[in-house]
């Protein structure tokens, strides 16, 4: 069985890799098992006991992160579990007095606390946690507060909650310019746009089928999505944020076309008005999928120069 | 027709963009039949698909065509495959006659068309009539069955033959942790059927052996070291702790490793996240246990970095 690996791995990137894959699936690992624990808010185990361990586990954290130096991997990883044990602490305070108070409270106040860590820590990856938190704090606000004093509908909801991960990508990019190179890493730049975008997609095509629904939706993921494409092929150039938004651009185009076929000769008018319907729809998404291929091959060749991309 | 130096996730793009075609195509398919000629038969389904497999083909061996003509060809003849296979299989009131089907259609797509969107789709579909049927027929042991997939995708993307399947490679691949990660958790019904999972198991575990050794063996002139033994140990450990669809993941992230491949990272971190969000609401255990699970899993792999770190400090592993 003669077998050949390629040639052309990277390998010091790839062992960098793999440790630091080995280090966060531990810790992912790990901390999730803490998260099942205490969700599962065992009778046997009592209040001061699951303060204690929570506590316990928070101090050891932040003085082990201090003692391997919180620029390290480690000491990163380490500043991430204490975050998780204080969301996972206030969780548990919430089971134990029945605060009565709002989720979105308890995500705003985690939220706040970690900074400090957030910002110690210098890590990406604790940087999302921290984003994820504090959309799901907006998230849950607008959902317990904003939708039912009538301030937002859950349609407007959804577009700020999109708009919201639009502008954190936007605070990233301005944190990287003014010179958080540590900030760098691709992986969360794409991934914010992806939320982004993604997020905003729904309303969009909510608009697009329902008809009834805001014209916001549309109009948000248009401007969204044309924005990204300006800033990441001119700005900062990333193909990958370019390969999304128009992805995510052409469904929503196949979608108007479809509704536009609807309106205009009908899906429900009888047997050739539908099969009309149906070949002019097929011709309208092969196109706007040769059309796709045909920007990003032309983008991509624009802004690799012939360098490739990964 | 896209470049093959496009990034893998344009190819997805590309590849989403023909789906859709497909499924207004199939659509188109079925109002033909059922509406405009009142043939409620499945083996009419059928026919029509004949002719859209027949005419996808046609349009993607012409050597002029253009990216449009490209586009609906490949999706005309996806839907065609899978108006064939599902046509059949409604004809015969049994989901398995799609099986066999699809896959025809599938070895025939990789005979006449070199397009490895219309090679993956074609592929997808057949590994979609498979999972499709064990979960309509309830089968025992599906996730040892489906199981059998990943070894075979394995050596398939690690020694292609002549002729390159490579997308039907990447399907065997990604059967198990998708069918095990997305399907089963759903499925009501696995509560009241056997659905194995230690076989799967065995296979992740030799599969793991395998992929370090092969790597051990063309990546490096040593002796086998202390942290490469650290790693197996560990995955092999992991193996039995997780449910199999957590060690499929991993084990994607070990062939992505010791290929060099991205697109492979990207998705076992993905399908890994996924598997432990899932595994929350998963009901084969209680949470309780689930945890303690977790929970020894994160120390196994804390101590295997934490010694092959340690190794590297000390300058006795290299890699």
């Amino acid at each position: 069985m003669n077998i050949e690996l390629p040639q052309t791995r990277d390998h010091s990137y790839w062992q960098l890799w793999a440790m630091r894959a080995l280090l966060v699936l531990g810790a992912s690992h790990l901390l999730a098992g803490i998260v099942f624990f205490f969700a599962y808010n065992w009778d046997d185990l009592g209040p001061f006991a699951k303060f204690g361990l929570l506590q316990a586990g928070l101090i050891i954290s932040v003085v082990a992160a201090l003692r391997l130096r919180i620029e390290s991997p480690a000491g990163q990883t380490l500043l991430v579990a204490a975050s998780v044990f204080t969301g996972v602490l206030f969780a548990v305070i919430w089971q134990v007095y029945q605060t009565g108070a709002d989720a979105y409270e308890l995500f705003t106040v985690w939220s706040v606390l970690i900074l400090p860590w957030v910002i110690a820590s210098r890590s990406s990856a604790h940087w999302f946690l921290w984003f994820v938190i504090c959309l799901t704090a907006f998230t849950l606000y607008g959902g317990q507060v904003l939708v039912p004093l009538g301030v937002l509908t859950h349609d407007q909801l959804g577009i700020a909650v999109g708009v919201t991960a639009i502008v954190f990508l936007a605070g990233y990019e301005l944190a990287v310019l003014a010179g958080c190179r540590w900030l760098g890493d691709r992986w969360l730049r794409i991934t914010l746009a992806l939320i982004g975008v993604g997020i905003l997609f729904i309303p969009a095509m909510k608009f697009v089928f329902d008809w009834q629904g805001i014209s916001q939706g549309i109009t948000a993921f248009v401007v969204v999505a044309a924005g990204l494409s300006i800033v990441y092929s001119r700005l900062i150039p990333e193909f990958a944020i370019i390969a999304i938004t128009t992805g995510f651009a052409a469904v929503v185009a196949m979608a108007i076309g479809a509704r536009g076929v609807h309106e205009i000769i009908g899906f429900d008018d009888g047997t050739s008005s539908l099969i009309t319907s149906l070949i002019v729809l097929v011709f309208w998404c092969a196109m706007l999928t040769a059309a796709t291929v045909r920007l990003l091959n032309a983008m991509h060749a624009k802004m690799t120069s012939g360098n490739g991309d990964d | 027709m896209t470049d093959e130096r496009l990034p893998w996730y344009v190819k997805l793009v590309v590849g989403v963009g023909a789906w859709i075609t497909a499924v207004v195509l199939m659509f188109l398919g079925g109002a033909i039949v059922f509406v405009a000629l009142k043939f409620e038969t499945g083996g009419a389904l059928a026919v029509i698909g004949v002719a859209y497999l027949w005419m996808g083909l046609w349009i993607i061996r012409q050597p002029d065509r253009g990216l449009f003509a490209n586009q609906l060809g490949v999706a005309t003849a996806a839907a065609g495959a899978a108006l064939v296979s599902g046509g059949l299989a409604a004809e015969a009131e049994e989901v398995w006659v799609g099986v066999p089907i699809a896959v025809a259609i599938a070895a025939a797509i990789f005979v006449v068309s070199s397009n490895r969107i219309l090679q993956f789709l074609a592929s997808a579909l057949a590994a979609g009539f498979l999972v499709a049927t064990l979960v309509a027929e309830r089968t025992p042991y599906a996730l040892d069955i489906v199981a059998l997939a990943t070894p075979v995708g394995l050596y398939l993307m690690l020694r292609p033959p002549e002729r390159d399947i490579t997308p039907a490679a990447i399907v065997l691949l990604l059967l198990f942790p998708l069918y095990s990660t997305f399907i089963v958790p759903d499925a009501y019904w696995v509560r009241d059927v056997q659905m194995g999972g230690w076989i799967a198991r065995a296979i992740h575990m030799a599969l793991f052996l395998w992929l370090v050794s092969l790597y051990w063996k063309q990546r490096t002139n040593q002796q086998l070291n202390q942290g490469v033994i650290a790693f197996i140990v560990a995955a092999l450990i992991v193996c039995v702790l997780l449910p199999p669809g957590g060690s499929a993941a991993l084990l994607i992230m070990t062939f992505a490793y010791v290929t060099g491949s991205t697109p492979f990272a990207t998705l076992g971190v993905v399908l890994q996240t996924h598997f432990v969000i899932r595994y929350y609401y998963s009901l084969e255990m209680s949470l309780l246990n689930k945890s303690f699970l977790l929970m020894a899993v994160g120390v196994v792999l804390l101590v295997a970095w934490w010694y092959v770190e340690r190794g590297r400090k000390q300058g006795g592993i290299h890699e």
